[in-house]
Order: C-alpha cells, then sequence, then structure tokens
C-alpha cells in the first residue's frame, strides 16, 4: 500500500519533469519546428503499450502453464491497460501527423498495424465481459493475448520491412539519432510512464484481486 | 498555431489518464469498504514478547 503510493508520488513528479524537458528545455526540431514536441507525449504511450502486451503475453504463458489466478489477474489488468496507452498512442499519433504530414490518417504500415492491436486486444476484454464461466473466459482470452501480442513484432518492424511515410526509430542499439537536450526529455518521459504503468498495474491487479473476493464472498451468503 | 495542437495531445493524454486513475482509485476504495479487512500477515513470529 506504502509502496504503491511511493510510485504514484514517483509517477507524478517524473511526468511533471518530462513535460518541463518536452515543452521548455527541448529545442524545437529542424525541419518539424515545435510540433516535435508532441513526439514526447506519442512515444511513452507507444512504448508502454509494448509493455502492457509483453506483460500479457508472459503472464498468459504462465496462466496457460500454472493456472495460477495471479497470473491471469495480471494479464487481465495489463490487456486493459494495453487498450488504453494504444488509444493514446493512435491519438497522439493522428494529431501530430495532421499538422506535420498534412492528414490524420493514412493506411501506412505502423498506423495500420498498431490499429490492429488495439482491435486485438478491446476483442479480449470482450471475449473476457461476455464469458459466463469465468476459468474458460480466462483461458480463451490468455490464447487471444498470445496470438494477439505476435503483432508487436511487426508493428516494431513495420517501419523497416514495408515502405512507410513513418519514420524508422531514432534510437537503436549503439545509434541514436537525437540531440543530447532531445533525448533527455524522451528518455524522461519514457521512465515516468514505466513508472505510471507499474503503478497503474498494480492497482488495477489489486482492483481484481478484491472483484474476486468480493464475488467469492457473495456467492459464499448465498 | 503548434501551441493548440501541442495542447490538444497533451491534454488528451492527461485527461484520460486523470479519469482513469481517479475511477481506478475510487472502484479499489469501495470494494476494499465492502469486502472488510484484509486477512492478516501469514508469517508471524512463534512467541510474540
Amino acid at each position: 500500500m506504502i509502496l504503491r503510493t511511493l510510485l504514484g508520488v514517483l509517477a507524478i513528479v517524473l511526468l511533471v519533469t518530462g513535460a518541463y524537458f518536452g515543452l521548455v528545455v527541448s529545442p524545437p526540431d529542424a525541419f518539424q519546428g515545435d510540433y516535435v514536441r508532441i513526439m514526447y507525449a506519442h512515444v511513452p504511450n507507444a512504448w508502454v503499450a509494448y509493455l502492457s502486451i509483453a506483460t500479457v503475453f508472459v503472464t498468459s504463458v504462465l496462466y496457460l502453464w500454472k493456472r495460477r489466478a495471479i497470473y491471469d489477474h495480471v494479464a487481465h489488468s495489463a490487456a486493459e491497460l494495453g487498450v488504453l496507452f494504444t488509444g493514446l498512442a493512435l491519438a497522439t499519433g493522428m494529431i501530430w501527423g495532421k499538422p506535420v504530414w498534412g492528414t490524420w490518417w493514412t493506411w501506412d504500415a505502423r498506423l495500420v498495424t498498431t490499429a490492429i492491436l488495439f482491435l486485438i486486444y478491446i476483442g479480449y476484454l470482450l471475449v473476457r465481459a461476455l464469458s459466463e464461466d469465468s476459468e474458460r473466459g480466462a483461458k480463451v482470452a490468455a490464447i487471444v493475448g498470445i496470438i494477439g501480442s505476435l503483432d508487436v513484432p511487426v508493428i516494431h518492424y513495420s517501419v523497416l520491412w514495408f515502405r512507410t511515410l513513418h519514420q524508422p526509430a531514432s534510437i537503436v542499439r549503439g545509434d541514436i539519432k537525437m540531440a543530447p537536450p532531445m533525448l533527455m526529455a524522451l528518455m524522461t518521459s519514457l521512465l515516468a510512464f514505466t513508472v505510471l504503468f507499474i503503478y497503474l498495474l498494480t492497482l488495477r491487479v489489486h482492483l481484481q484481486q478484491l472483484h474476486t473476493a468480493r464475488t467469492e464472498s457473495l456467492a459464499h451468503e448465498v | 498555431m503548434p501551441v493548440l495542437w501541442i495542447a490538444l495531445a497533451y491534454g488528451i493524454v492527461s485527461m484520460v489518464l486523470l479519469v482513469y486513475t481517479a475511477r481506478l482509485r475510487r472502484r479499489v476504495r469501495e470494494l476494499e469498504t465492502a469486502v472488510g479487512p484484509q486477512p492478516r500477515p501469514l508469517v508471524q513470529p512463534a512467541h510474540p514478547r
């Protein structure tokens, strides 16, 4: 409880610092001008979306293998966060695209595969919500979660595999194509969103456990 | 006007995350009240002084 509160406070401090670096300290881009500041809101959302889906993949495999409820709780919570952050990555990407590319949306490989990921995990949540047998629902959702996560490497490498409008990664292992003040702003935002993700995930898992405890106690009363 | 686009992006992200976190925290508080006190820790001293 105290640890979770501390995580929440740390996330707020880092988010405010990241916003300060992104909006004030970071210089405008040579080509995009001040529009580049939208990157500090867009990239961290996409990063946390990846992180959420990776969590769904690992915990879904563990659930199918060990059948322990905690893995299912974490997978369910991470999938919900995955939908949230993928939605925000798509929204901020469209807001960045309109002034820079001249269009809200284009049928570009990166954009389409990200939209597919968003739809897959909405489907994951629907499978859970509509299932009457919770154990069977968890099993089917775990399979959907594992298959859906295969889209993440496709999204990541789509800018290399296909001819796209979306720019390739600016930070590749051993090769950073970014000025130091911009890199500092981006890294601070990435750290802030990672801490926020851990905070939200622990809170969401706690809610899931409380919900299960409540359902079980009501079943006992009946 | 870059300021408007930047404000739109940051505004949407902030509002969505604030509303989601607030709803999550409220739901946790409600269920904590409904479920009651949590079980005591499993590991305790055998002979408390």
